[in-house]
């Protein structure tokens, strides 16, 4: 076995051991009452799993020497997930300000 | 034609998966922009966006090096790329595990909003998932 091999097995069982705290939160959130501030959060959670699995398959991949599929597939769509999980992430903020904004301001017109 | 399956790596599947490397790097250089931006706006190091920040940063960092294209690093080992993907790994999980062993002993979310941080900028907010 390659050196390379060993190193995308332990990337591949480290992410593994990451996705159980996501997944365990989208079970969870199943149950919950669905305001939109969660449904919100659960979405970014599951990109987040989706980074996360994509990052697993891509080192298990990786691992039986698909090089091209590996590299030149999976790992530019793992990244692409996680530029959504922060383009997603960061309207959310810039959502959550102007509304808390607005309603500064509709609080001081009051007074 | 190309054949994703295939094994071994013929000069043009080397030019192409350095082409296809390059728009990886673009990618996430753009995620890393966002999180700092994102972390910058949170001023707290505890927070949720510096965290995910270290690990791109040092994600891309093992990709340019990896990619053995930057004389500086080429005196380095070969592997040294690769254990830094496997350190950025380790972090990511790190940091997952105790930001969830956090909010489940305080009670709080896993995640924080831009809102909490801007509230309370002592970083006392801890993460994650709101569904908590």
């Amino acid at each position: 076995m390659l050196p390379s091999q060993y190193y995308n097995i332990i990337d591949a069982i480290v992410y593994l051991i990451a996705v159980i705290i996501p997944a365990y939160f989208i079970l969870k959130s199943r149950n919950s009452i669905n305001n939109n501030d969660s449904t919100h959060l659960r979405k970014l959670t599951i990109i987040l799993v989706g980074f996360i699995l994509l990052q697993v398959l891509y080192h298990v991949i990786g691992t039986f020497g698909f090089r091209l599929l590996a590299k030149g597939f999976l790992e530019p769509l793992s990244m692409a997930a996680l530029l959504l999980f922060g383009i997603i992430y960061l309207l959310s903020t810039l959502k959550t300000k102007k509304s808390s904004n607005n309603r500064n301001l509709r609080h001081d017109k009051y007074i | 034609m190309i054949n994703i399956f295939e094994n071994n790596n013929t000069d043009g599947n080397s030019y192409l998966l350095n082409s296809i490397g390059d728009i990886t790097f673009i990618l996430s250089l753009i995620s890393l922009i966002i999180f700092v931006w994102l972390a910058i706006r949170s001023k707290s190091i505890k927070s949720f966006q510096f965290q995910i920040s270290i690990f791109i940063a040092v994600y891309i960092l093992g990709q340019i090096i990896e990619s053995n294209r930057i004389f500086l690093f080429s005196s380095l080992p070969p592997d040294i790329g690769q254990q830094i993907h496997v350190g950025s790994a380790i972090f990511f999980t790190i940091m997952i595990w105790i930001r969830f062993y956090n909010s489940e002993k305080r009670g709080k979310k896993m995640i924080e909003s831009n809102i909490d941080n801007d509230n309370s900028n002592d970083g006392s907010s801890t993460t994650s998932s709101s569904n908590n």
